[in-house]
């Protein structure tokens, strides 16, 4: 991200930040209008309410001074009402007998109990003056999300606005400029935008170019003099501008494809925080499986359609072209998620998760076949990371909006806004996508033969089995599936919930960059692959302190996500440098679509476990059992990383071929 | 720079009409869920207080059918709340035993129109079986008309608001816009601080040759 677009979404975050505070002011101002009659009518009922148990004890002739347990019925009654905040049993000379909560000092509603000849006691009701505020202020959670979120989706679709032409020659303008702080003196690659910032970096270009030209002229002189003093000092002030190098190529072109997947993926992290809740409403008893695992068979046919279709789909979306796939799995899923909306048992709900599937699927394999049809081997890894980006973008984004929709509108209502964000994505392809795109490499089909000779290299197989595997089992397993489940249980809402889930993809952009910087060597990988497995294992035994808190749940969430960022970048590396221990030599595409296949068999497998675990023992068993899982697989993995270790080499771009999810 | 800022346009009115209404919404949905909350919390304690009686009642040997003396209750306690339709004490099987409404006596609980929104609670014997049950009964048209009121209010209010925001989100990234331009056309001349100009002054040095960086 550069500094352009860091500028650009504070600017709206500030915008964003005064307009919706002035709202909510507002808001509160006309809320008081609506609310306090309403509330000022409640504290009438609740007040004739004490007043007639009052006289009831009083009819039956129990002494004013012997009331026992009303000063704790009171303040019961004050406690489960927030817009109450004082009842009172007072003499007619205002004298409190009985009473709960903290007076307010202002007038309060006045009841008299009767018989109001004989004892002249009244009951006295004190509205809380904060309450109308308080609930517009407690939407400012919520708001602060919409504001983050909008400030990342306009970063994500900026470039829209610009054109790629133009944006690619403002973000060349900002490369010139940054480099030229940190005096660095490079020349970059050529901007071929007309328009003003196009302009400005080829004059910018034509005096780095001179200079080049300078120094190269001032260092023949030298060579011809043969003066070698000041050979050395012009070399030496080569070395320190870095004068005469260049800056590699940014993959532009890739830009294209990031608004329609980052929108689609936004749809389908829209449904993370209340499908499984969804699903559960929908679920009927089948016989011979529990409820719980019934709940996670549509979670399961989603995810393996998504794990077995993809090795095949980047052949089928290569025959008929990136942009077309792309479209038409955008349509599936929009016609996928408007099923969902109104699917009426599960498996009617089964077939629309199916059919969404398969939308996922294309879009997802024709995203990244575009990427690597528009980038060459130098930028294969820059634009895999701006693919990853998105996808962890819309992570971030989706699903405290999709909680927040759901709770407010019903969660077909926010299906049907999937639906509507999966059919923006088509259009955003249809426009911004060119018909080809292709400089890249067909893609390899995954043979027997490449799978076999996977499964006879040790360290591979270890790597696969004990840690790709198991990481996407936790994360779909704990994440999407047992603690979306459990928070809905306890209570908590969707709104809530989606904020929760806020945790792991937070912790992941934040954090993937650190670690895959300090990823150096295979030693250092495999340690932090096998760390990163125990962090997000062992992490899960956080719920055995209290499963049923926010705080406790959200830390299972922060251990996943700050494990699997460790892990992530080495794991990938390591498929590439464990690959060069194949007995016969197997295409890198092929390589990395296994690993590929095994992460996404991880996926599938995910919710039925988690379904069959919950189903016989329960929510904390299952989060520690498959926790217990995980951190056992990291250790058995490093143990056989130390038995037999081995070095290798690492292909280029390869820390960036994985998956974030 | 102009023709840029009216490229920003579109998209700013965009993310920020849609972050707006989302906004909006959330703000009238949030003071729409606690009127109606504390209408249904106020129908809530009438249910109990006349439940708590019929309870009071069942428990020394009053059978719900006969407690006579209820409909007076009943009447005075609708009657207390400008809302409330009518309060049903509702046998097991269905018939209105007594009502505030006498006109739905020993009738068959009927669908409610529309409008009409219902409070339970149910009335437990010692034994802990359901005997009978108090329906509140009452009107949601006027909570209703309060409501789309309230909600013309927030529009009024977020319609100019959004603007404001669109005008001052636009002039922001134009004026980021700007500044990166400004920036951007000082890097292409030599100026103090300029590490082209340094650099060229060092090679003219290091060379043996006079001038500084074009």
């Amino acid at each position: 991200m550069n500094n352009f677009q860091v500028r650009l979404s504070a600017a709206l975050v500030v915008v964003l930040l005064v307009s919706l505070t002035l709202l909510s002011i507002r808001t509160s101002h006309h809320a008081e209008a609506l609310v306090v009659p309403e509330v000022a009518a409640k504290a009438e009922t609740v007040g004739r309410s004490v007043a007639g148990l009052v006289g009831q004890a009083l009819a039956y002739g129990i002494p004013t001074d012997r009331f026992i347990g009303l000063d704790d019925h009171l303040a019961g009654i004050v406690a489960a009402n927030p817009d109450l905040a004082y009842i009172a049993v007072l003499t007619t000379d205002g004298r409190p007998l009985y009473s709960g909560g903290t007076p307010t000092g202002d007038p309060g509603t006045i009841i008299r109990v009767a018989p109001e000849e004989l004892l002249g006691l009244v009951i006295e009701v004190d509205i809380d003056p904060a309450y109308v505020r308080d609930v517009v202020y407690q939407l400012w959670l919520d708001l602060a999300i919409v504001m983050v979120v909008t400030a990342l989706v306009a970063l994500e679709l900026i470039h829209i606005s610009f054109g790629i032409g133009l944006y690619g020659a403002i973000e060349g303008v900002e490369h010139r400029l940054s480099a030229l702080r940190r005096g660095d003196l490079r020349e970059h690659p050529s901007v071929s935008a007309a328009g003003a910032f196009g302009q400005i970096a080829r004059r910018i270009d034509d005096r780095l170019a001179a200079l080049t030209a300078r120094l190269r002229d001032a260092a023949k002189t030298a060579a011809a003099v043969a003066d070698t003093a000041r050979a050395q000092a012009i070399a030496a002030i080569a070395e320190r501008f870095r004068i005469g190098q260049r800056v590699g190529e940014a993959p532009m072109s890739v830009i294209a494809i990031r608004a329609p997947l980052f929108v689609f993926m936004f749809a389908e992290e829209l449904t993370r925080p209340f499908l499984p809740v969804y699903i559960q409403g929908l679920a009927a008893p089948v016989p011979g499986l529990s409820p719980e695992l019934v709940t996670s068979l549509p979670m399961v046919v989603f995810l393996a359609i998504v794990a077995l279709a993809q090795p095949f789909l980047g052949t089928v979306t290569e025959r008929a072209g990136r942009r077309r796939s792309l479209i038409m799995g955008a349509a599936l899923g929009a016609a996928g998620y408007v099923a969902t909306a109104f699917a009426f048992d599960l498996w009617g709900l089964t077939i629309a998760r199916a059919m969404t599937a398969v939308g996922f699927a294309l879009v997802f394999v024709a995203a990244q076949g575009f990427v690597i049809d528009t980038t060459g081997t130098a930028q294969r890894a820059k634009g895999m990371a701006m693919f990853i980006g998105a996808i962890l973008v819309a992570g971030l984004c989706g699903p405290p909006i999709g909680g927040i929709l759901a709770d407010r509108l019903g969660m077909s209502t926010a299906f049907l806004i999937a639906g509507g964000a999966a059919t923006a994505s088509l259009i955003l392809a249809r426009i911004g996508l060119p018909e080809r795109a292709g400089i890249g490499k067909p893609s390899a089909m995954i043979r027997w033969r490449d799978l076999g000779m996977v499964l006879r290299t040790p360290h591979l197989v270890a790597l696969l089995v004990l840690c790709a595997l198991p990481a996407k089992l936790i994360l779909v397993a704990v994440a999407f599936f047992l603690v979306p489940l459990h928070m809905e249980a306890t209570g908590q809402t969707q709104a809530a919930i989606g904020r929760l889930l806020m945790i792991y993809p937070l912790a992941m952009v934040l954090l993937v960059p650190a670690f895959a910087s300090l990823a150096r060597g295979a030693g250092q990988r495999v340690r932090l692959v096998a760390l990163g497995g125990m962090v997000a294992g062992l992490g899960a035994l956080i719920v055995l302190i209290d499963p049923d808190s926010v705080m406790a749940i959200g830390a299972v969430l922060l251990c996943l996500g700050l494990g699997q960022a460790m892990s992530i970048a080495s794991q990938s590396a390591l498929v590439g440098e464990f690959g060069n221990d194949l007995p016969e030599p197997v295409g890198e595409a092929t390589l990395y679509g296994i690993f590929r296949l095994v992460e996404r068999t991880g996926n599938a497998l995910g919710p039925l476990v988690a379904g069959t675990l919950l189903g016989i023992y329960g929510f904390v068993p299952a989060v520690v059992g498959i926790g217990l899982g995980v951190a056992g697989g990291a250790a058995l993995f490093a143990l056989t990383a130390a038995l037999a270790p081995r070095a290798g080499s690492t292909p280029p771009g390869a820390a960036f071929e994985g998956e974030a999810r | 720079m102009l023709r840029l800022s009216l490229r920003i346009l579109p998209l700013f009115a965009i993310i920020v009409g849609l972050a707006m209404a989302l906004g909006a919404y959330m703000n009238f949905s949030g003071v729409r869920g606690a009127h109606l909350d504390l209408i249904e919390s106020r129908m809530q304690l009438v249910a109990d207080d006349v439940g708590t009686v019929v309870e009071m009642a069942v428990s020394v040997g009053i059978a719900a059918p006969e407690q006579v003396t209820l409909p007076g209750l009943l009447a005075r306690q609708a009657a207390a709340d400008r809302l409330i339709e009518s309060i049903d004490l509702v046998g097991p099987s269905g018939i209105v035993l007594f009502s505030s409404d006498p006109a739905r006596v020993a009738g068959a609980e009927a669908a409610d129109r529309h409008a009409i929104a219902v409070v339970d609670r149910a009335i437990v014997n010692d034994f802990g079986v359901t005997v009978a049950r108090v329906h509140v009964r009452y009107d949601t048209r006027r909570p209703g008309q309060a409501i789309s009121g309230f909600g013309q209010s927030v529009l009024t209010d977020a319609v100019p608001i959004s603007l404001g925001a669109l005008v001052a989100g636009s002039l922001a990234a134009l004026s980021i816009l700007s500044l990166l331009h400004r920036r951007a056309m000082r890097a292409t001349q030599p100026h103090p601080g300029d590490p082209l100009t340094e650099a060229g002054t060092e090679i003219d040095a290091a060379a043996g040759g006079g001038g500084g960086g074009r």
